[in-house]
């Protein structure tokens, strides 16, 4: 046997550990019929002992079933939180790899997005009230309603409505370099409002009206396909009287009685020059074309096909005539050759 | 709610269960304590903390066979015994007189099952000479008392591993016993 526990111990072990369990489990039965076979002695058991038994019994059991259920809800709550995690796994891959689950649930997201300022009672009328600056208010004829009202960012935007869909549309930027001037500044006509410089551009039956006050760098727009030239310059006179201009005129109270619609632009007959602080917010050097044509793609532009220089949010642009395209084109300064150029786009 | 009403169920099955092995085995307990522990304080002490040893082993011993329960509760209080022995220093580890009591050795030679047994106690016998009164209680506690690696270890005040060691020791030392005494699976079963 000796050879056999240096050859195998493990086998050995293997053995040793069968026969003590054998050996192990006839003490047992001999323990306990030597326990039966035991004589009986009374024995007396004080009662401070049995006492103090009887108490461990009962607290024991207790606890000990306090322990068991313990352990049982611990395992439960691992394998919970286990198979919580493996769900998680499985659906952040599937997210991140089947469009066909991403999709409805990005919408369903989405849909949620959209409707919370409606579930948060959210309303243009709320949003004027705590905003303060609704300038059209009261102002406008009285079949419109407020139908927009935004005020984020600084930039102020009060749509009214009216139930034909005719818009009066006031908007207030608080730097002139979000004032486009996408090359209307032909069709503008000069004039004051509150006292500021003030420019009414007519277009396509719309009526606009950029104004801005002295001193200060925020723009005005009033617009609308609405309402006559008289009345929109009245609604700007009395928006700028209410922004802290000068007292409003008479001619505001015309506006509570709607006017026919001219469709057509109205000819004016005014001869007075722009004022360049409008039209152009940032006066700039007169444009230098670079001597190699710029491009972008297959898209030749030649520096002949300039029509015009026209401020583009500051930054430099011309109008080009290329085929049935107009193309701004811009860059940081006239002399930059193409490689600088920063952006431009195709307007239809 | 419902499992509150299942805990104070079972939590009252076990504490019955619990009265009921506490009232049969306490006498015996007592005596056992008292084999030990002259002292009748020590004996309470120890019967006492066999008690609490036994509520805490509640399920093991509702699984156990029936015949199983009053040595288990003996062999625990015997091992509550030698542990406030040994709190007292006054174990004395190499005397084997009081545990080879436990085993039967007279009155047994009419009947040929008495023989047997007899024969088998004597075996018994043999194999517990050739280990320490350590090693046989660490036999005691994993095969009698069923207690995992980390109570033993606890219990010795040692760590897991060693037990496991030293439990394979013991197991060696116990086949070869049996080797040198002519081992024949037969005699055992």
């Amino acid at each position: 046997m000796k050879e056999l526990r240096n050859s195998s111990e493990a086998l050995y072990d293997r053995y040793a550990d069968a026969v003590t369990a054998l050996v192990m489990e006839q003490y047992l039965s001999a323990l306990a019929e030597a326990l039966a076979a035991e004589d009986r002695a009374p024995v007396e058991i004080s009662a401070e002992l049995d006492g103090r038994c009887r108490k461990c019994i009962k607290t024991g059991c207790t606890k000990a079933l306090c322990r068991h259920v313990g352990r049982k809800l611990l395992r439960g709550t691992s394998v919970a939180v286990i198979v919580f995690l493996l769900l998680c796994g499985v659906f952040a891959v599937l997210f991140s790899t089947v469009e066909a689950i991403r999709v409805p649930i990005v919408n369903f997201f989405i849909e949620i997005q959209e409707e919370k300022p409606e579930n948060s009672n959210s309303s243009p009328e709320a949003d004027a009230a705590a905003s303060g600056r609704n300038y059209l208010e009261g102002l406008t004829p009285a079949d419109y309603e407020l139908a927009e009202f935004s005020d984020r960012d600084e930039i102020l935007r009060i749509l009214y409505r009216n139930p034909a869909g005719e818009t009066i549309c006031f908007e207030l930027y608080p730097t002139a370099d979000a004032e486009a001037s996408d090359g209307e500044a032909a069709a503008a006509e000069a004039l004051t409002i509150g006292g500021c410089d003030a420019a009414l551009i007519a277009k396509d039956g719309v009526q606009r009206i950029v104004w801005s006050r002295d001193g200060e760098e925020s723009i005005c727009r009033l617009e609308t396909s609405a309402i006559s030239r008289e009345d929109l310059l009245a609604l700007a006179e009395a928006i700028e009287n209410k922004r802290g201009g000068t007292p409003p005129t008479e001619s505001d109270s015309k506006l509570a009685e709607p006017t026919p619609q001219e469709n057509d632009a109205p000819v004016y007959d005014y001869d007075i020059s722009i004022p360049e602080r409008v039209l152009n917010p940032f006066p700039r050097p007169q444009p230098t074309f670079p001597d190699t044509p710029p491009s972008y793609g297959s898209l030749p532009i030649d520096v002949n096909d300039v029509t015009e220089n026209i401020g583009y949010y500051g930054i430099d642009a011309w109008m080009l005539e290329t085929g049935e395209d107009q193309l701004i084109w811009s860059s940081v300064d006239g002399q930059e050759t193409v490689d600088d150029t920063i952006g431009w786009s195709v307007l239809p | 709610m419902f499992p509150m009403i299942l805990l104070t169920i079972e939590d009252e099955s076990s504490r019955e269960f619990m009265i009921r092995l506490y009232e049969n085995c306490v006498a015996r307990m007592y005596l056992e304590a008292g084999k030990y522990l002259s002292e009748k304080a020590d004996v309470e002490d120890v019967v006492s903390d066999a008690v609490v040893k036994l509520v805490e082993k509640v399920d093991l011993l509702r699984q156990l066979d029936e015949s199983k329960r009053l040595p288990y509760a003996i062999t625990t209080v015997r091992h509550m015994a030698f542990r406030h022995l040994r709190r007292k220093n006054r174990l004395v580890l190499t005397d084997f007189d009081a545990m080879d009591a436990l085993l039967p050795t007279a009155d047994a030679e009419s009947a040929d099952d008495r023989v047997l047994k007899a024969q088998r106690n004597a075996r018994l016998r043999e194999l517990f000479a050739s280990v320490s009164t350590e090693d046989r209680l660490l036999l005691e506690e994993k095969y009698v008392l069923l207690w995992p690696d980390e109570e033993i270890a606890k219990a010795f005040g040692i760590q897991p591993n060693s037990v496991r060691m030293r439990l394979t020791r013991t197991k060696r030392r116990i086949a070869d016993a049996l080797t040198a005494q002519g081992f024949r699976l037969d005699d055992w079963l």
